[in-house]
């Protein structure tokens, strides 16, 4: 049994491990740095999304801050082939 | 009589060609007055150490925004002159602000390598078009709109 995802550095880990990648996890960085609070965010995974998508994972905080006044949502996603229109992910169905 | 099963011709095995390949990127939805603008990374190969780099995809249009002058504020920490510290021809620009058709024409965040040192550097730029155009000269010389935006990053030369 796969634990569930819950924060973007496991969607980070759960692609490392479905995708033979080697991105970086949270405890390989420096843990003051502004790439670390992107890992530590709060994720959800989207189940299923639509091709080309092959994995996707939002952070929960749609409202994170960049910059002072520049706010969004970090996604992480895996496509095949070219990129893809990116959207907020879709609430899973309970 | 039973049949003896044929051999079939030994073929080579041809796997197909590779011709997609999984691309792994982060992505960021910005909100910029209520409107979802996408932003997204190319290379994440050395993310730990060159950090990662956002780029808009596609223009996106906001359409004009009502409160325009509080917008900018906010967003952009400036202050819009009135009507009365303009001359005119030009204080007509102030008046004519809020009907604007705004879009995003250059989103750019670089989140930098987990060693350095630096803030993020961003760079948000707009343009609005006057609908109609402001004339100056009558049928010679007009106003088509303005560009604004703010950024921490060296200008592009």
């Amino acid at each position: 049994m796969i634990d569930p995802i819950t924060t973007i550095d496991e969607a980070i880990g759960e692609i490392n491990r479905r995708f033979e990648a080697t991105l970086p996890r949270l405890a390989d960085l420096d843990p003051k740095s502004f790439l670390a609070s992107l890992w530590k965010l709060g994720a959800v995974v989207q189940d299923n999304p639509p091709a080309p998508l092959l994995f996707k994972a939002c952070a929960t905080d749609a409202a994170f801050a960049f910059a002072h006044n520049l706010t969004g949502q970090f996604i992480v996603y895996v496509t095949s082939g070219d990129d893809a229109p990116l959207s907020p992910c879709v609430p899973n169905p309970d | 009589m039973a049949k003896t099963p044929q051999k079939s011709p030994t073929r080579a095995l041809t796997l197909p060609a590779t011709t997609t390949s999984a691309s792994i990127r982060f992505g960021i939805i910005l909100d910029v007055n209520g409107t979802s603008v996408p932003v997204t990374s190319e290379d994440l190969a050395n993310a730990k150490a060159n950090g990662v780099e956002f780029t808009l995809q596609n223009a996106v249009t906001l359409g004009s925004i009502n409160d325009f002058e509080s917008w900018v504020s906010t967003q952009f920490n400036v202050s819009l002159p009135t009507a009365a510290d303009l001359p005119p021809p030009l204080d007509s620009v102030v008046g004519a602000i809020t009907g604007m058709i705004i879009t995003v024409e250059k989103a750019h965040i670089k989140v930098p390598g987990s060693a350095s040192k630096d803030g993020v550097g961003y760079t948000l730029e707009t343009n609005g078009t006057f609908q109609p155009e402001i004339p100056l000269i009558a049928g010679k010389l007009g106003i088509q709109g303005m560009v604004f935006g703010f950024s921490n990053e060296p200008a592009e030369n």
